[in-house]
């Protein structure tokens, strides 16, 4: 069972979503092993979005996604107002343990973008308009809905007992 | 009473642009009314959708004057304009002893919403549409009383 968030790095209901929704989500199903969540990058509200999701797609190649997500959100400021420059993710990236080159030569590359022009495909054919949007089985949830709305679905999923 | 065509037109159009305002200030208590709930039901607004934003202008500090917010007093500054302008189509004189009162309010209501409009653009960097409808509905009904006003003195001096 796979549970997709669609976010922006730049968005402020993805922030809370990742510092409050998606915690929850890993020590509820994840950690046990009833769930995978996969973070889609849907970076539509400027270009340090975009920089910011070559950058965290950077930091999966190195294994680091998760804690360089986090970072990310904890370091988020106003809208294109140069908060996410180079120097701040390869700061964050140095922070997060990644390795300097092999960091630097990712974000030099094509390979971040491909992955976010996935990414971004798949929000689109599913009709993702929003950040952030929760996937669960098809069932999409758009926005920052209550926890238990979710909860509620991937039990549904998963077969077991509703609350 | 003259029911010359020439009076029966005067009269038509006399009150045009009372109807006018009415109408545009209608408009505006509608897009403050749908501000006012953005506003107060964030649970409608908790994501950044395409085309749209983050809602972060009706979130911002800017949002709201004197502890009120601003599609309160959107609610309110369209309300009596509305008012005002119904006043007029009812009781003509006294409308008109008011329609300075009214270019007065719009003018203000443009004033602020011009500085809004640059607050939201310059400091927040997102421009919300709803509030920029009501800075056209506002300089409408500016240009409306204004040209009004303008054209008052001449009427009276009529034949």
């Amino acid at each position: 069972m796979t549970v997709e968030v669609f976010s922006d790095f730049q968005c402020p209901y993805c922030r809370i979503a990742a510092l409050e929704v998606v915690p929850r989500l890993e020590a509820d199903f994840v950690a046990s092993g009833r769930a995978r969540l996969v973070f889609r990058n849907f970076p539509f509200l400027g270009p340090e979005s975009v920089q910011a999701a070559a950058a965290a797609a950077c930091a999966a190649e190195q294994n680091l996604f998760w804690p360089y997500h986090d970072a990310l959100f904890a370091a988020q400021g106003r809208e294109n107002a140069g908060t996410i420059t180079p120097e701040r993710l390869l700061q964050l990236a140095d922070r997060a343990g990644a390795g300097r080159a092999a960091f630097e030569s990712c974000l030099a590359s094509e390979r971040p973008l491909q992955r976010i022009q996935e990414d971004f495909a798949r929000g689109q054919s599913l009709g993702v308009q929003a950040t952030p949007t929760f996937v669960v089985n098809g069932q999409v949830f758009r926005g920052l809905v209550p926890y238990d709305q979710l909860e509620q679905a991937i039990r549904r999923s998963l077969g077991g007992p509703r609350r | 009473m003259n029911l010359s065509p020439k009076s029966l037109s005067r009269n038509l159009f006399r009150r045009a642009p009372a109807r006018l305002t009415l109408v545009l200030a209608l408009a505006g208590l509608a897009d403050s009314l749908y501000l006012g709930l953005y506003k107060f039901v964030p649970a409608e607004a908790l994501y950044c959708a395409t085309g749209q934003g983050c809602a972060a202008v009706s979130q911002s500090p800017y949002s709201s004057l004197l502890g009120i917010p601003n599609a309160i007093w959107g609610l309110a500054l369209y309300g009596v304009l509305a008012l005002l302008a119904g006043v007029e189509l009812r009781r003509p004189l006294l409308g008109e002893a008011l329609s300075d009162l009214r270019l007065l309010l719009a003018v203000a209501g443009t004033l602020f919403s011009v500085y809004l409009t640059g607050v939201a653009v310059w400091v927040i960097g997102a421009v919300c549409s709803w509030c920029l409808l009501s800075l056209f509905l506002l300089g409408g009904i500016t240009t409306v009383e204004a040209l009004r006003h303008r054209r008052a003195p001449a009427a009276q001096q009529g034949p």
